[in-house]
């Protein structure tokens, strides 16, 4: 008797002791959140200590799902929000590519909604970076958290080794090309056959101009567009890229480049995080222009191209609205931006950041910022200006420009067509 | 449970959840697809009516016709390689007395490895600068060579996928070789019949639907082929690796055209359809090659 007692007794002990252990902590609110701060981007580790305050600071628990971004993920993320199964909070492109988003009406403006009753969020930021957010009807969807820039990043010792003056003009440029391939050192590093786009961006602003470079294609394609693709042509024919660029995208340029096998890359502030035992012998220099170019030197590609949407369920929630608001006011505050710009040596978008005060960033990241905030013109990259299916269809025709197969002028006519059709599709 | 044989109400019941699932899993997103088809899709936002121009664009889609022409030329590859070779090794091992496991374990070890591991090995392999092939030319005393090119492209990606499935058909076949009765190779020995005649005149006709099946399995894996390619090449340079999975998933995830990227898919639906019934009457007429398989 005294026996089924205990074993009784025992297995209610273990019985509590088990839900206990597994009856799942409930929280006042659940936040989803996804990001771009995730997997290897330079920023998640200043991201999720971010998270980890916010959640010791508040009785919530954030769901996060952040993840570095890939078309698959693009895709999830459109999707999510045309099925009305959005995250309470998404951070996600600004520009062309946020019109699923803001097209499936699930998310708040902040124009219309949140800056009126919290002004204190919309005084934090710099004009610029916000004014860069507008979407087509005038409003802000997204408020951004750092912005971007790209430009050539250099391997400042090759240059100095073999006694090649830095790229600074046109002639440097192209007597960097053709020293360097003497060296038998890869003068570009541009995977063209998958990841053209920092080329072809950069091609198209020194050929175009910024005014070209911003028309896109609705009105024709620009003269500028044709020349910046035939300037990527004339460069192939030179051997200014790596022997097999037509079968590589950016993973392998970007390991040459920190293999010191290729003296140039053009790239974005994303890739500084990657090459940060390079820093010491880097520098990073706006594209130079061509004799016949209509850009400026200095002009350089960057912006506010991403932001936090928070979408209209949970704003209006009554539990989850509060503590949406007060999330994007954390990671948006001074301390944790500038957490998050030391880590991905991004342009700060909120007031009172001073970059040279920033410990944690390199010489060449105080540069890139200060290339960006020194620039002549600054303008957005190419597929912030047209669909999504047009700029694919230019990027897929590059290397069939530079082998010969087609011309500038037929890809970007038939980038125009598509371009047509999709804007069709929005009226 | 007699009482229950017969009766509808029970038998619609059981089918229900079967149906249901199905119904759910794939009747539904194949009949969605087939609806978004019709429809010009950017983004999943916006869909606008455009009947059968999908269908036209289709016809007339330089990347298309270069996908369906490379997944027919790896269709024939993959037959040749996967089903002829893991044919030919199962006959082999089936020959020897010691080491027959061995020759298993390795054959099919590859088949267990995920595509994307593999794809990821071979896109190593092929590395201009550091891969595999170019370290052993280089010890070899000549100049790197570029493994991937417009004319190559095709035959990189075919040689990793087949070959990672041969060990599959290698022990489909195999399997089918040990379930032969022995006392026909023992009578074939009294006779005085060698190997290879044993081989010609009783392991071929006894496993051959074990072949066809083997052949139509192989074929319809084709269309499915992806995720090896894409890490690979990305259906590149300039399409000459671009099969009908690589395409799809180009135009969908890439390219956001999810009303055209429908109509490669109804289209890969139907042409998987077409090839099954096509590759079952080629080689129905043939079936048993007149030697009878009884008992098989």
């Amino acid at each position: 008797m005294i026996s089924s007692f205990k074993k009784t007794g025992l297995i209610l002990i273990v019985s509590v002791l088990f839900l206990t252990l597994t009856a799942p902590v409930s929280y006042a609110v659940d936040l989803d959140v996804f990001t771009m701060f995730g997997g290897a981007d330079p920023a998640s580790d200043a991201y999720q200590n971010a998270i980890s305050e916010f959640e010791s600071m508040y009785d919530v628990n954030i769901n996060d799902d952040s993840s570095t971004m890939d078309d698959a993920v693009k895709v999830r993320i459109e999707n999510a929000f045309q099925a009305n199964n959005e995250p309470d909070l998404t951070m996600y492109f600004t520009d062309e590519q946020a019109s699923p988003i803001i097209n499936s009406n699930n998310v708040v403006s902040y124009t219309e909604e949140i800056f009126s009753e919290y002004p204190a969020l919309k005084d934090r930021y710099l004009e610029d970076s916000l004014e860069q957010q507008r979407w087509n009807d005038g409003n802000i969807y997204g408020i951004p958290v750092t912005g971007f820039y790209e430009g050539l990043l250099i391997n400042e010792d090759l240059f100095e080794k073999h006694d090649i003056p830095l790229p600074t003009n046109w002639e440097n440029f192209m007597t960097a090309i053709e020293r360097f391939n003497e060296e038998d050192i890869v003068p570009l590093g541009v995977g063209l056959g998958r990841i053209p786009h920092y080329m072809l961006e950069h091609a198209i602003l020194v050929m175009g101009g910024a005014e070209q470079h911003n028309a896109g294609l609705k009105d024709g394609v620009p003269q500028g567009w044709i020349d910046g693709l035939n300037l990527i042509k004339k460069l192939y024919e030179m051997d200014a890229f790596p022997v097999d660029t037509l079968n590589m995208g950016w993973e392998q340029p970007r390991e040459m480049f920190r293999r010191k096998e290729v003296a140039m890359l053009p790239e974005g502030n994303w890739a500084l995080g990657a090459l940060s035992e390079n820093h010491d012998t880097m520098s990073i220099l706006p594209m130079p222009v061509p004799p016949e170019g209509r850009g400026e030197y200095s002009s350089i590609i960057a912006g506010f191209t991403s932001g936090f949407y928070i979408s209209e369920e949970a704003y209006q929630d009554e539990e989850k609205g509060e503590m949406v608001i007060e999330l994007v006011k954390h990671l948006t505050s001074k301390d944790v931006m500038s957490d998050i710009v030391e880590a991905n040596a991004g342009l700060p978008s909120v007031k009172g950041i001073n970059v040279d005060d920033l410990e944690g960033l390199s010489e060449v990241e105080r540069e890139g910022v200060n290339l960006a905030n020194k620039a002549a013109n600054i303008v957005l990259p190419t597929d912030a200006k047209i669909s999504r299916p047009a700029f694919q269809e230019i990027v897929n025709g590059v290397p069939y420009i530079v082998e010969g197969e087609k011309t500038a002028k037929e890809v970007l006519e038939s980038a125009r067509e598509i371009e047509m059709e999709a804007r069709r599709g929005e009226e | 449970m007699r009482q229950f044989k017969g009766d509808k109400k029970v038998i619609i019941m059981f089918l229900i959840p079967a149906f249901a699932f199905i119904f759910i899993f794939l009747l539904y997103p194949l009949i969605r697809t087939f609806y978004n088809s019709l429809f010009y899709i950017l983004q999943n936002t916006n869909p606008r009516y455009v009947g059968l121009g999908n269908y036209q664009k289709l016809i007339t889609d330089a990347g298309m016709i270069t996908a369906v022409w490379n997944t027919l030329i790896f269709m024939v590859a993959a037959v040749v390689i996967e089903v002829g070779v893991g044919t030919l090794l199962a006959i082999l091992v089936n020959f020897i007395k010691r080491g027959a496991k061995f020759f298993r374990v390795v054959y099919v070890f590859p088949v267990v490895v995920s595509a994307a591991a593999l794809g990821l090995l071979f896109s190593l392999i092929y590395n201009y600068r550091l891969g595999l092939l170019n370290t052993i030319v280089s010890w070899l005393g000549y100049n790197p060579i570029r493994w991937i090119t417009r004319d190559s492209a095709l035959w990189a990606v075919i040689a990793p996928v087949t070959w990672r499935y041969v060990g599959f058909y290698f022990v489909i076949i195999l399997t089918a070789i040990t379930k032969i009765p022995k006392t026909l190779y023992e009578s074939a020995d009294i006779e005085g019949a060698s190997r290879l005649q044993k081989t010609r005149h009783i392991t071929l006709p006894l496993i051959f639907s074990d072949i066809r099946i083997s052949i139509i399995i192989a074929i319809t894996g084709v269309t499915k082929v992806f995720s090896m390619i894409w890490i690979i090449t990305q259906g590149g340079p300039m399409n000459s690796s671009q099969v009908l999975g690589t395409y799809l998933y180009s135009v969908t995830f890439q390219r956001r055209l999810f009303g055209y990227g429908s109509t490669i898919a109804v289209f890969i639906v139907l042409f998987g359809l077409l090839l099954v019934v096509l590759t079952n009457k080629l080689l129905k007429s043939d079936d048993n090659g007149g030697y009878g398989t009884p008992g098989m």
